[in-house]
């Protein structure tokens, strides 16, 4: 579905993401893990348009899709949720939402059955959908950017940190609502700083470093991989005793 | 890099003594009309300087100082003329006259940004220009003013050659001046209300004061700008201070480059060399002005001083990210002093307290109690009103009813910068940080209270400012250091990832050395690692003294480091206590926690 070969994007001469290939198959949930730095959200922003690679090759569906401008690869079906949350604050919920089905506009009936699904998914932001976003909580304003992403009907959706700033209880939510929108065929390609969960629902596994992909596998094999243990679920290995509750999330 | 850094000081200084002789040799060899554009120039490299203080540094657009400039010009010729004083005396008085008309221009300011504010500033422009058209009796109208004298000592008169030294000399001072300035806390919270107003506020800047600070500085440039072109032509009236001049003033410091000292140099010395190497064209000034501005504003953001920068850094710049990368394991303090403090027992306390907009009750009748030394921890559902707590507590909100009791204290100010005085400082879920300006800054910034730097020692830099501002730098290191950022120093906040900006909010926050630190979600965007990372570092803050109250949702940090939990839900208590009883407490697993279990 979505090919990435030899990647590298620089800002002015610092190079972020260096010579990457990866690959997501159609239906795959695959996370890219990493510290901060490490050029997730530089792949994101690459793969959506925002920023042009210096270097390599980025196919969608067969085609070579790299230096497409960003208002064309929404419209080819790739759809992103960028970091921190990125909602126009001064719009009502609703308009955000409207905006996030932009390319899909003239098809109403489109429009009106993809908010009744996200209104379903967050019924928190029905009851506030003619609230300015800016006015909405953290929280909300995390569910609104997930939902505008969802707008244009996208065949991939990039995720980048969708539990940020979400109550524990709500995290589990996204993540099932994640592995939902995937079981229904979405494919998805997610950048998370809480690795474990990530690892937990994807079905691949990236761990970038410093720019570079240094390993790959299973969301499985990563999880019981030492290094990641180490370098990214904090040194602790998982199924330990203490407070499972917290220690999962 | 540092001999890179040395390398780069080491040109600057070269070219600026070179330019310098330049200056002072090249009136010999010129003509007296090109000695007379060099005049025209230094004044307005003066007026554009002060302009860049209020528009390039602090972010407030003036398109009036055609009219500050004309009240600097029109008050020494007055003066000399009617009255008969010396430009020696002259010059002063305008200086301050001007400054009192930034005071009045600033006013608006505080209530009013962007395009409002600029369009207020034309109104005060064009009602200046009317006033010296239609009040004939005192400003000679349409006709102006005949007779400026020229300055002279004794005998000893200031015309061609001697009036170029006396403008270069003034101008001299002036850089030097807003040079000093720019590089001090006044500059640094200049740059920090254009960056970023709320976060100005909450590190204690007053931000209406140093709004007014910067209006009536860069009116005193204005003032001295007009005096001078008073006195060097002998002969003003109104056409020189029109609309059309404010725009150009304003030219002058886009196409030069806004926000830096040498921008105005630049501008002013392109825009009005310009017309005269496009001598034929004269018909077309305008059209070249506007043309100029358009292709400034497209393709140089940041003026020709920017498209130079940009041409060094970038085969300067080393190649390899690596070097940002943060150092691990770099939790030494010796900064963050541990003082004894007493308010017996809690050093915040809310009594009742609720917060409504509108319709929305976020916050309803609230008590809580922070006892001092511990890391208490505010936890609940996305939209429980967490978030607008901390903004009670750090004075952004005024609660609807109810009383919150600070050191003992009722709060009844509810202004940021007050309640950073107080000694509360906090970080801010969305990250709200000087994003252009450098990480380092950042945290000096933050510093503002502290460091003391008076406005006159500051202009001239007097050896006292200088050991502070040292000091001051080598602390914000040392916590920048603290925080694992040091490398990151000299780059733009902007360029930082996510969960690091979130760090240097931190850092930035404990610079003011606060009593209560309000942590808004500090993990978001930190890996599992970066987390553990960031728990010794809040558990070393309270060993060091700081109460600290934490907003948070990674459950393995908030239940590992807090002392005490309290969980609201819907603006209300649900629940508080230790982390152990918070944990199996039935009502937050089911409204927070969940239920599911690795």
């Amino acid at each position: 579905m979505l090919r990435v070969t030899g990647l590298s994007v620089s800002y002015g001469s610092v190079n972020a993401v260096k010579k990457v290939s990866f690959e997501v198959a159609k239906g795959e949930i695959v996370a890219i893990i990493g510290s901060n730095g490490a050029g997730k959200t530089t792949i994101l922003e690459t793969i959506s348009g925002i920023l042009k690679p210096s270097e390599g090759k980025i196919e969608y569906q067969e085609k070579d899709i790299t230096g497409q401008k960003a208002e064309k690869i929404v419209r080819l079906g790739i759809s992103h949720m960028p970091e921190g949350r990125k909602i126009f604050p001064d719009l009502t919920v609703e308009d955000n939402l409207l905006l996030g089905g932009w390319v899909r506009r003239r098809d109403r009936q489109i429009i009106q059955q993809n908010i009744d699904i996200v209104f379903s998914y967050f019924p928190r932001l029905k009851e506030r959908k003619a609230q300015l976003a800016g006015t909405l909580s953290g929280g909300e304003q995390q569910m609104l950017a997930i939902s505008r992403a969802l707008m244009s009907s996208p065949n991939v959706l990039l995720l980048d940190e969708p539990s940020l700033g979400l109550a524990p209880i709500m995290v589990q939510e996204i993540y099932r609502i994640i592995k939902e929108l995937n079981s229904q065929g979405l494919t998805i390609l997610l950048v998370e700083q809480m690795a474990y969960l990530a690892l937990k629902v994807a079905s691949r596994g990236y761990v970038l470093e410093n720019g570079r992909i240094v390993l790959n596998g299973t969301g499985t094999e990563l999880l019981q991989n030492p290094k990641v243990i180490d370098a990214y679920l904090g040194g602790k290995k998982k199924n330990q005793k203490e407070k499972p509750k917290e220690a999962s999330l | 890099m540092q001999s890179l850094k040395r390398r780069y000081k080491y040109l600057q200084m070269l070219s600026l003594l070179f330019v310098s002789v330049l200056l002072l040799l090249m009136p010999f060899f010129l003509n007296t009309y090109y000695v007379r554009l060099l005049q025209l120039i230094g004044i307005y490299v003066l007026l554009a300087t002060g302009l860049n203080l209020v528009t390039g540094y602090t972010g407030q657009v003036s398109l009036g100082h055609g009219g500050l400039y004309g009240i600097g010009a029109y008050t020494s010729a007055l003066l000399a003329t009617k009255l008969g004083l010396s430009f020696w005396v002259a010059l002063p008085l305008s200086i301050l006259v001007a400054a009192v008309f930034g005071v009045i221009l600033g006013f608006p300011s505080l209530r009013i940004r962007g395009p409002y504010l600029a369009m207020v500033t034309i109104g005060f422009g064009i009602i200046i220009e009317k006033i010296m058209v239609e009040w004939t009796g005192l400003t000679g109208g349409p006709i102006g003013i005949m007779g400026i004298p020229t300055p002279q000592i004794g005998k000893f008169l200031f015309t061609g050659n001697r009036m170029y030294f006396l403008i270069l000399f003034l101008v001299g001072i002036g850089l030097v001046v807003a040079h000093n300035l720019i590089n001090s806390k006044w500059g640094r919270a200049f740059v920090a209300i254009r960056e970023n107003e709320i976060a100005a506020g909450a590190m204690g800047i007053n931000v209406r004061e140093f709004k007014v600070i910067a209006f009536t500085l860069s009116a005193a440039y204005a003032g001295a700008a007009g005096s001078l072109y008073s006195h060097l032509s002998g002969y003003i009236s109104p056409d020189s201070f029109t609309f059309n001049f404010s725009i150009f003033s304003l030219l002058l410091i886009v196409v030069g480059g806004m926000g830096t000292i040498v921008g105005p140099v630049i501008g002013a010395a392109v825009l009005t060399f310009l017309p005269e190497v496009l001598h034929g064209f004269d018909k077309y000034r305008l059209l070249i002005y506007g043309v100029l501005l358009i292709i400034s504003v497209l393709a140089m953001q940041e003026g020709i001083v920017g498209l130079i920068k940009r041409k060094i850094s970038s085969n300067d710049m080393p190649q390899d990210s690596n070097q940002y990368l943060p150092e691990k394991k770099t939790l030494k303090v010796g900064f963050l002093k541990t003082v004894r403090r007493n308010f017996n027992g809690s050093i915040l306390e809310l009594v009742n307290v609720s917060k409504s907009f509108g319709g929305l009750t976020a916050v309803n009748r609230l008590n809580m109690k922070v006892v001092e030394g511990t890391i208490h921890s505010l936890i609940g559902p996305n939209g429980a009103g967490k978030s607008t707590v901390i903004n009670l507590i750090s004075g952004f909100y005024r609660p609807t009813s109810g009383e919150i009791k600070f050191k003992g204290r009722v709060v009844s100010v509810f202004e940021t910068h007050i309640q950073a005085k107080s000694g509360i400082a906090r970080t801010f879920q969305n990250v709200q940080l000087y994003q252009k300006a450098s990480v380092l800054d950042n945290v000096l910034v933050g510093m503002h209270l502290r460091i003391n730097e008076g406005f006159w020692g500051t202009c001239l830099k007097l050896p006292a400012v200088r050991r502070s501002e040292n000091l001051a730098r080598q602390e914000a290191m040392a916590l920048l250091r603290f925080l694992g950022l040091e490398r990151y120093a000299e780059m733009p906040a902007e360029k930082l990832p996510y969960g690091h900006q979130k760090l240097l909010e931190i850092a930035r926050a404990l610079a003011l050395q606060p009593d209560l630190l309000l942590l808004d979600e500090p993990a978001a965007g930190l890996n599992e690692t970066e987390v553990v990372e960031l728990a010794k570092i809040i558990t070393q803050i309270k060993e060091k003294g700081v109460t600290v109250l934490l907003v948070e949702h990674q459950m393995n940090l908030v239940m590992e480091i807090s002392d005490y939990i309290t969980v609201i839900d819907y603006g209300k208590k649900i629940a508080e206590g230790p982390p152990e009883v918070i944990q199996n407490d039935q009502t937050v697993i089911q409204a927070y926690l969940g239920t599911e279990v690795a």
